[in-house]
């Protein structure tokens, strides 16, 4: 009796064995490092943004002319006050940067909502009602994506004229396309299920049926791309400052800053590196946060 | 009994002569380059809480004709009837009016609910949407009772339900209107065996509470069986025969019929087994149907005529309808 209690015991025990709660949120964490490290620096960029008064040490815009071209503290010749050193006009680099993640976040996000609303609409409705205003959509989509992007935007800009609220609506205006396709696509396919026959046996309207019962399957995917191209929208606001259709001086603007230290480039590296290195780091963050939602949201991408 | 009965009474639905073809288009400018014809020509009437079974094999039409019913399509030609009013031209606002009176039980129960929805927005939306009642939820509460789920399974999702009771939560969807006509595809042949019998029954006592007309649509004779008071039978967009459900089962004139019925096995122990009758060949497609009578084929009966001259759907006893060379000699 009592050999056969324990065996059964241990037979038990065996297939109870269920590794424990940490371990399987430390396995799933080193799944998503590239993620958490992601989100980590994107929260760094989001709350520096907000907090930038407090963060920075001084004045983005106070010159200091006696201190101009002073190296980062940690070089030779730097001084403590100035821990990422000062720009040709004696203005604090450290405290610049930190104000430029606010113009790039804010750029980023309203030119991705900008072009994220035009574009889902126009591929909702492509996709959903088909015949001509499909075919129109569809030719928008590839006469924009045949269009090279920079030079859309340079010509919105300089139509515009150079301000933040027009580099918002270039870079929305011209990057819709991506929406609009990704949305058409699956609209198309959601369109034949039968759960949207059966919306339309029930007596629902089109507009009913296209925001609520479509849309709300689209979320996943839409999101996936917009974190993508916010990454992109700041990027492409730093070349068109550093080509001087951006951000206008003195604004703090890393493009801008990028810019302004390319005729210091071999002298004072430090100038247009350290924004250089801001840009690649927020880009970088948030492509990897983008990376890590889709593997989320789409089992079959995930990597063993 | 209940054939004789229907013919007398208000017609629920009414459908002459229907036809549904689909364009084949191709090429760069989207020529037409040929049809399916799903559906053609077909004329049959559902009276008030009467339950019309209508059997064929995958691809014969069925399906198209249900969701025409429905208007989820734009009929080719002929007229329906939904309680009196023709709703064949009705425009898309006209018909939101009338679709509250039919409704649709879906054949695939993960395909037909939305995944992003709790059960209460599936069932109720369109309850709510349409009559603005405040209290919708206790309606919910009320249909998820009557299909033999718990209220409290309505702030759930439908991918946290078995096939069956995603099936019972389509079926809850239907009756939400309090329709006058359901059309159900196939809304058992996605279940196992054993759930099949559960939501047949469950649907004959629905039927018997709320009162509705059915258009039962299966692929399999012996589902329809239980709940059908009259068949139709159809074979690659045409009906091959319509009677009651006893008449058909005992004294099947088509030779497709035949055939089917020869398939269903006899549950009785001992029981003689049927002659089996073997189809030869396919079903030939819709978009090129032979001429004359469209089962020639495939018929072990076939003669010269039916090669060239289409049989008429002919009334050969009371209620009993066939279009076979046959069986036209009774009609003259």
């Amino acid at each position: 009796m009592n050999d056969v209690g324990a065996e059964a015991q241990s037979v038990e025990t065996h297939l109870d064995y269920k590794p424990s709660t940490m371990s399987i949120v430390f396995k799933r964490m080193w799944q998503l490092r590239m993620g958490v490290f992601g989100f980590a620096l994107v929260l760094a960029l989001v709350l520096a943004a907000i907090f930038a008064p407090i963060v920075a040490t001084h004045d983005p815009l106070e010159q200091d002319i006696l201190a101009r071209l002073t190296p980062p503290s940690f070089l030779e010749g730097g001084e403590d006050a100035y821990f990422l050193g000062t720009d040709q006009l004696g203005r604090d680099l450290y405290s610049r940067i930190i104000y430029g993640a606010r113009i790039s976040l804010t750029i980023g996000l309203s030119a991705v909502l900008v072009s994220m609303v035009i574009g889902v609409l126009l591929g909702l409705s492509a996709g959903y009602f088909g015949g001509k205003i499909d075919a129109f959509v569809d030719f928008s989509v590839n006469a924009m994506l045949a269009f090279p992007f920079i030079l859309l935007a340079m010509t919105l800009v300089i139509a515009l004229g150079a301000s933040m609220e027009n580099i918002i609506i270039a870079l929305g205006l011209s990057n819709w396309p991506i929406f609009a396709r990704v949305t058409r696509i699956e609209t198309m396919k959601l369109r034949e299920q039968e759960f949207v026959l059966a919306a339309v046996a029930q007596g629902l309207s089109h507009a009913r049926i296209i925001l609520k019962h479509i849309l709300s399957n689209l979320a996943a995917p839409i999101l996936v791309i917009a974190t993508v191209e916010i990454a992109r929208a700041i990027i492409r606001e730093t070349f068109l400052s550093f080509l001087g259709l951006g951000i206008q001086p003195p604004t703090p603007s890393w493009g801008l800053m990028l810019a302004e230290g390319r005729d210091y480039m071999l002298t004072v590296w430090w100038l247009s590196t350290l924004p250089g290195f801001a840009i690649f780091l927020a880009a970088l963050g948030i492509n990897l946060v983008g990376d890590a939602l889709r593997d989320l949201f789409d089992p079959r991408m995930r990597k063993g | 009994m209940s054939v004789a009965a229907t013919d007398k009474v208000e017609h629920e639905l009414e459908v002459r002569d229907l036809k549904m073809h689909f364009p084949i288009r191709a090429g760069l400018l989207k020529k037409t380059v040929g049809h399916v014809f799903a559906v053609d020509g077909v004329s049959f009437s559902i009276g008030r809480g009467e339950t019309l079974g209508l059997v064929g094999e995958s691809g014969c039409g069925k399906s198209t004709i249900g969701r025409t019913i429905l208007r989820l399509y734009k009929p080719t030609a002929g007229s329906i009837h939904v309680s009196g009013k023709d709703i064949t031209h009705l425009s898309a606002n006209e018909l939101i009016a009338v679709r509250q009176q039919m409704q649709m039980i879906f054949q695939d129960p993960y395909g037909s609910l939305n995944p992003r929805f709790r059960v209460s927005e599936l069932i109720g939306e369109a309850y709510r949407v349409h009559s603005g009642d405040k209290n919708w939820e206790d309606h919910v509460a009320n249909l998820l009772d009557k299909v033999g789920l718990q209220p409290d399974h309505m702030r759930r999702y439908a991918h946290e339900f078995s096939g069956g009771q995603r099936q019972r939560i389509g079926i809850a969807r239907a009756l939400a209107m309090s329709p006058r006509l359901i059309v159900a595809d196939e809304p058992v042949s996605a279940l196992d065996v054993s759930i099949q019998a559960q939501v047949i029954n469950l649907l004959d006592s629905l039927k018997q509470e709320f009162g509705f007309s059915c258009l039962f649509i299966a692929h399999d004779l012996s589902v329809v069986e239980h709940i059908a008071d009259r068949v139709a039978v159809m074979y690659l967009g045409k009906m091959v025969e319509l009677a009651s459900d006893r008449e058909l089962y005992q004294d099947p004139k088509h030779p497709y019929t035949q055939a089917l019925i020869s398939a269903v096995p006899k549950p009785e122990a001992g029981a003689k087994r049927r002659d089996r009758i073997i189809l030869r060949g396919d079903v030939p497609s819709p978009i090129n149907p032979p001429a004359g009578c469209r089962f020639h084929t495939r018929c072990p009966l076939v003669r010269d005529e039916c090669r060239t001259i289409e049989p008429k759907f002919n009334e050969i006893s009371p209620g009993h309808w066939v279009a076979c060379h046959l069986h036209s000699v009774t009609q003259a």
